[in-house]
């Protein structure tokens, strides 16, 4: 096969590009002959052409891995064919190794994850010196002090977001943990932006390392139990400050930092640091029943997923996700934490939105009527119900150092 | 034959009002005389795809309808009611020859069953509906019962003139007539009613003195989803002036339970909310549920019955036959058996019968 070999400079060529990368991917020839130096040189060229002509337009590429292990429901050991080894298949996952060709070849054969996926690099943040750091919420995190007494005005900026990271660790060793090299889930339908949920997990990191606390964090000690026994608080007047108490005296971080725009962020937790698991909420929502039900599902996420694959967790959680095992064994743990599904099943709460009805079953069960009127209103999809019980329980107000948007 | 502590019910002819008499106990009875409103049948619907009749049509329909009932009704408030006193009222039927063709069906059916039926007529009533009531009252001796309404009081000298003359036509005394003052809905003029009843003449010689008006709304519009209260002013009203020693004659109590006095005809294709209407001591509290969704009247029932909240409000499954039923349903989410609209008008009227005569039986 005679291949004349150029750069990509139209589109036209770049899709002649793809068939012929293709085409010498399905006759798999060997490292060394020709055929794969001209597969490599191609590669080159349409990685080059890409980043050029749509940078962002392609997942990445762990990313889509990751997404075909969850649509085919794949453990990390199911890649071992494609990838090598166990150990390859954690590093590739863990973005510590990037992907051979061999290994692109397989996984489009096997998985049928296109090769133009694949062979992207991964995003910036791998490497420090190609994170853009304007791209930043530099004015909101300037507006929230994220800078102490800094101005953003004639400054360095890739000096301040430095200093602004720095307790934290290195910014690639940060970001790194928050959006690259180690396993994590973002539950939103809408896209979030990276830079502002970096610059978000990293002011929860740091508040959270300036609590103390009594004890360390124990493996194992939330469960349902211990998250009844929180739901409990909820009935007293300052329950968020008695959940954060509760929370701090299990080791727990429970930090409250609002979200930025484009993250349409609820709540998360970062579960890397296994001496203390630290749970950011933003209250995005000025609702009790908001509150509790983030705080218990990532607590759940505690609960069911400390020491596993996913170790951070951000959720939106406008909407279910019934596509991730993790996030529906979240939200399942939530919900039987505050309103059990045995109880709810034979409540006259779950027929009729009545006042009377949340307050019946909020009393048998000890919690606050607004978690059962969040409830019904969740599971009679009508956000219309009930509304005078949840508006009339604030949360922000008992967070009056944050200054909460208006 | 009663004096003011006596209960008269004023109540439709309709199947719910009529399991609602027929589950109370015979001691409940002792203390109530039901009014019983006859009420049209209402026109059948067109088939699928058939056009409407016209009202003369429809109006001619539902006056063939009474007639085929009219022999059914004596029997039927044998079964509901039994033989002790009721007043019945003729005045919701269409035409005054039908008036006169149902009094002279029903009222010798009944006796021949052995009821004390009083038929009950007002100062506006035509004056051959009049004289049929009064031959029949005359012949069976069980009296009659004059019905005045707020307009009737607009001028007293003509009332009272009005009053003779009706005495006069029927050829009575005082002494063989009830006389029940009807505010219906207008519960906002009790006071002064109660003062110009005050004025008729000869009122201690009636036969009986009844004052009724009723304080259930038209609909639950103004009602939320949920737990509402709604003073029951009717009884309040009558608690007052008892408790008053100002009257000179004291009237028996009379309401329209928990129906709006002046209530519309059922609308066509018209689903109800799934509602619980409950008589307390001087409230009712209606449980509100969403239209169509009958199974909220299970959970309206459970809650009433079992929520915390409402202990020392719900009176017990022992109390009345719709405190029982309440309970039963409340046993059971996810029973089939929801009951329907009149189910639930049955329990909540005879809860609101039950109430009102043990308020009536403990007075001082």
């Amino acid at each position: 096969m005679t291949i004349k070999i150029k750069v990509i400079k139209t589109e036209e060529e770049y899709k002649e590009s793809l068939k012929l990368i293709e085409k010498l991917m399905r006759k798999d020839p060997d490292s060394n002959s020709e055929e794969s130096e001209k597969l490599n040189l191609l590669v080159t060229l349409v990685k080059d052409y890409e980043s050029n002509a749509f940078p962002d337009s392609l997942p990445d590429p762990v990313d889509a891995i990751l997404f075909r292990m969850e649509q085919q429901n794949l453990k990390p050991r199911d890649l071992i064919p494609y990838l090598g080894s166990r150990s390859k298949v954690s590093e590739i996952l863990t973005r510590k190794r990037p992907l051979t060709m061999s290994m692109i070849r397989a996984l489009e054969a096997g998985l049928g994850i296109p090769a133009k996926v694949l062979i992207k690099e991964s995003d910036e943040f791998r490497n420090e010196n190609d994170i853009v750091w304007s791209k930043f919420p530099l004015k909101e995190m300037e507006k929230r002090g994220y800078f102490g007494k800094k101005s953003l005005t004639n400054a360095n900026i890739k000096e301040l977001m430095q200093d602004f990271l720095r307790p934290v660790g290195t910014p690639s060793e940060f970001m790194g943990m928050a959006m690259l090299r180690k396993s994590y889930y973002i539950r939103s339908l809408r896209p979030m932006d990276k830079q502002a949920l970096t610059a978000w997990s990293a002011q929860i990191v740091k508040k959270a390392k300036r609590i103390s606390y009594p004890t360390k964090f124990k493996s194992g000690v939330v469960n349902l139990v211990f998250m009844q026994k929180l739901a409990k608080l909820s009935v007293k007047p300052n329950s968020p400050l008695l959940a954060q108490d509760f929370l701090k005296n299990n080791a727990i971080a429970l930090v409250i930092e609002p979200h930025f725009n484009k993250t349409y962020l609820d709540g998360g937790v970062i579960m890397t640091n296994k001496e203390l698991p630290i749970i950011g909420l933003t209250l995005r929502y000025d609702r009790l029943d908001n509150f509790w039900f983030t705080l218990m599902h990532e607590l759940a996420h505690i609960a069911l997923h400390y020491d596993q694959n996913i170790n951070l967790f951000y959720d939106d959680l406008d909407r279910a996700d019934f596509n991730h095992k993790e996030e529906a064994e979240a939200d399942y743990l939530a919900g039987e934490a505050l309103v059990s599904k045995s109880k709810w099943e034979n409540s006259p709460a779950k027929l009729i939105p009545s006042p009377i009805a949340a307050e019946s079953l909020a009393r048998e069960l000890g919690v606050h009527v607004v978690i059962v009127a969040g409830k019904m209103r969740h599971e009679g999809e009508s956000y219309q119900y009930l509304n005078s019980i949840v508006n009339q329980e604030k949360v922000r107000k008992y967070f009056p150092e944050i200054k909460w948007d208006k | 034959m009663f004096d003011s502590k006596h209960y008269i019910p004023i109540l439709k002819w309709k199947p719910a009002e009529q399991q609602a008499l027929e589950n109370l106990t015979d001691k409940e009875k002792e203390l109530i005389s039901p009014l019983i409103q006859l009420v049209m049948p209402q026109p059948k619907l067109p088939k699928l795809g058939k056009i409407e009749k016209s009202r003369e049509e429809q109006l001619e329909e539902v006056e063939a309808s009474l007639k085929i009932k009219l022999p059914k009704i004596p029997e039927e408030i044998l079964k509901s009611w039994g033989k002790t006193p009721a007043f019945i009222d003729f005045s919701l039927i269409y035409t005054d020859p039908l008036r006169i063709e149902s009094l002279n069906q029903i009222l010798p059916n009944a006796e021949n069953l052995g009821l004390f039926l009083i038929p009950v007529v007002n100062l506006s009533s035509d004056i051959g509906v009049l004289r049929a009531t009064s031959i029949l009252a005359k012949k069976y001796n069980h009296g009659i019962c004059l019905r005045l309404v707020p307009a009737d009081f607009a001028d007293l000298a003509k009332l009272y003139q009005e009053i003779q003359n009706f005495l006069m036509v029927c050829s009575l005394s005082e002494k063989d007539v009830d006389l029940l003052i009807d505010l219906k809905e207008k519960d906002y003029e009790y006071l002064k009613l109660i003062a110009l009843s005050q004025k008729i003449p000869n009122l201690d010689k009636w036969r009986t003195f009844i004052f009724a008006s009723g304080a259930f709304p038209i609909d639950l519009t103004k009602c939320d989803i949920g737990e509402n209260y709604i003073s029951r002013s009717d009884w309040n009203n009558w608690f007052e002036q008892m408790n008053s020693k100002k009257l000179q004659r004291y009237p028996a109590f009379a309401d329209y339970t928990i129906l709006h006095p002046i209530q519309k005809e059922s609308v066509r294709f018209f689903s109800p909310s799934a509602s619980i209407r409950y008589a307390l001591k001087d409230q009712w509290l209606v449980m509100r549920g969403q239209k169509g969704k009958t199974v909220q009247y299970l959970a309206n029932a459970q809650l009433l019955s079992q929520a915390q909240k409402f202990n020392g409000k719900f009176r017990g499954a022992g109390f009345s036959f719709g405190d029982n039923y309440i309970a039963e349903k409340g046993k059971d989410l996810k029973s089939p058996k929801t009951g329907n609209a009149t189910n639930w008008l049955t329990a909540g009227i005879n809860c609101h019968l039950t109430c009102t005569v043990s308020q009536i039986a403990n007075l001082p």
